[in-house]
């Protein structure tokens, strides 16, 4: 579920943090800009790991920030295609069960791969798998065991298209509600996964005695 | 920014909740010697929900020598790395549970050797709160 990642980047240490050793700069530096933040085709990147080669600080005339290119290697969530995990259901909709690992949420079981047999109940809001006239309920907070199906990157950052008209000059008022709209409109997750439980052994802990 | 290398190793639950731990208790000690640092709030979120995660999972009770006794005791069993460490991960008990981390299982494997390898894993990877107790709170949970 989790590997590491080699990136190289170019770190900016401002001169505040001079007085800090080197690779404690580098390293808050990197945690800050990294993680708990989807890096696209990489996964979700959770912290530093170590440096691997660090240059010389190269300091630009304009500000006084130092610059230091450096390789290093990230831990980053990443499970791979038909890994087995167990996380919690956090809610249940027509498109299927959304499950949390409790740091990553953007999972969806979607219908076609639920147990067979499974039915939306529109009035609980769960779902439903009947197993030999047993109904067994998909309710929220249970543990779920599910394996991956397909992993999808989508580059959230913003592109001209987006951002708005461009007819005319924008005004700050403009670019602020267009910013909110942009935040008020449902957000699509940078990293998503979609899972399957529609295998023996897979589904609710309970149903397996495996709690 | 440039990725050189996107899976460079797998690591497992046990590593990353042993880093993190370690991480976290090193940045405390810092901020005790130096009170104006500040980690920023993305970085304490994710060691905070996943060190939380990773404790309510089975990798919180192993240790050094019970991975190195698991590797051990693998290697007669021709399993691949990613169920090696989905085995090391979810800790299976019931030959459901192996069945969906092995691959083609009933092909490479008799009901006789997965039982034989459950034990192995009950063994090589002990936890106190197996079977006895875990039944002891479902029926405390229904009584409540």
């Amino acid at each position: 579920m989790f590997i590491l990642a080699v990136l190289k980047d170019t770190i900016k240490i401002e001169p505040t943090d001079f007085r800090k050793p080197k690779h404690e700069a580098i390293t808050d530096e990197i945690n800050k800009k990294y993680a708990n933040k989807v890096v696209q085709e990489v996964g979700l990147c959770v912290s530093l790991f170590d440096i691997l080669e660090a240059s010389e600080g190269v300091i630009h005339h304009g500000d006084g920030c130092s610059y230091v290119k450096a390789k290093f290697r990230m831990v980053v969530f990443r499970p791979f295609i038909g890994e087995t995990l167990v996380g919690t259901i956090k809610s249940c909709s027509e498109i299927g069960v959304r499950v949390t690992m409790g740091f990553f949420d953007d999972i969806v079981i979607p219908p076609s791969h639920l147990q067979p047999g499974s039915t939306f109940d529109p009035e609980e809001r769960v779902w439903v798998w009947t197993y030999e006239d047993d109904k067994l309920f998909m309710d929220i907070e249970e543990k779920i065991r599910f394996q991956i199906l397909s992993e999808e990157f989508t580059d959230t950052t913003p592109t001209p298209t987006n951002i708005g008209p461009t007819g005319r000059r924008q005004s700050a008022a403009d670019t602020t509600a267009i910013n909110d709209l942009a935040a008020n409109s449902t957000k699509i997750a940078p990293y998503s996964l979609t899972g399957t439980i529609a295998e023996d052994g897979l589904g609710l802990l309970s149903w397996w005695g495996s709690a | 920014m440039e990725v050189i290398e996107t899976r460079a190793a797998l690591l497992s639950n046990y590593e990353v909740l042993q880093l993190l731990s370690e991480r976290i208790e090193g940045q405390k000690q810092r901020q005790k010697d130096e009170s104006n640092i500040e980690y920023p709030e993305n970085l304490r979120t994710i060691q905070f929900e996943i060190k939380t995660a990773l404790e309510n999972s089975p990798c919180s009770t192993q240790d050094e020598k019970q991975l190195a006794d698991f590797l051990e005791a693998m290697k007669t069993w021709r399993l691949t790395k990613a169920e090696k460490l989905q085995i090391l991960n979810l800790r299976p008990k019931t030959p459901v549970d192996l069945h969906i981390l092995i691959e083609e299982c009933e092909e490479r494997y008799g009901p006789e050797e997965l039982e034989q390898f459950l034990e192995l894993i009950l063994k090589v990877l002990p936890r106190d709160d197996d079977d006895v107790v875990e039944e002891d709170e479902d029926i405390d949970e229904a009584e409540a």
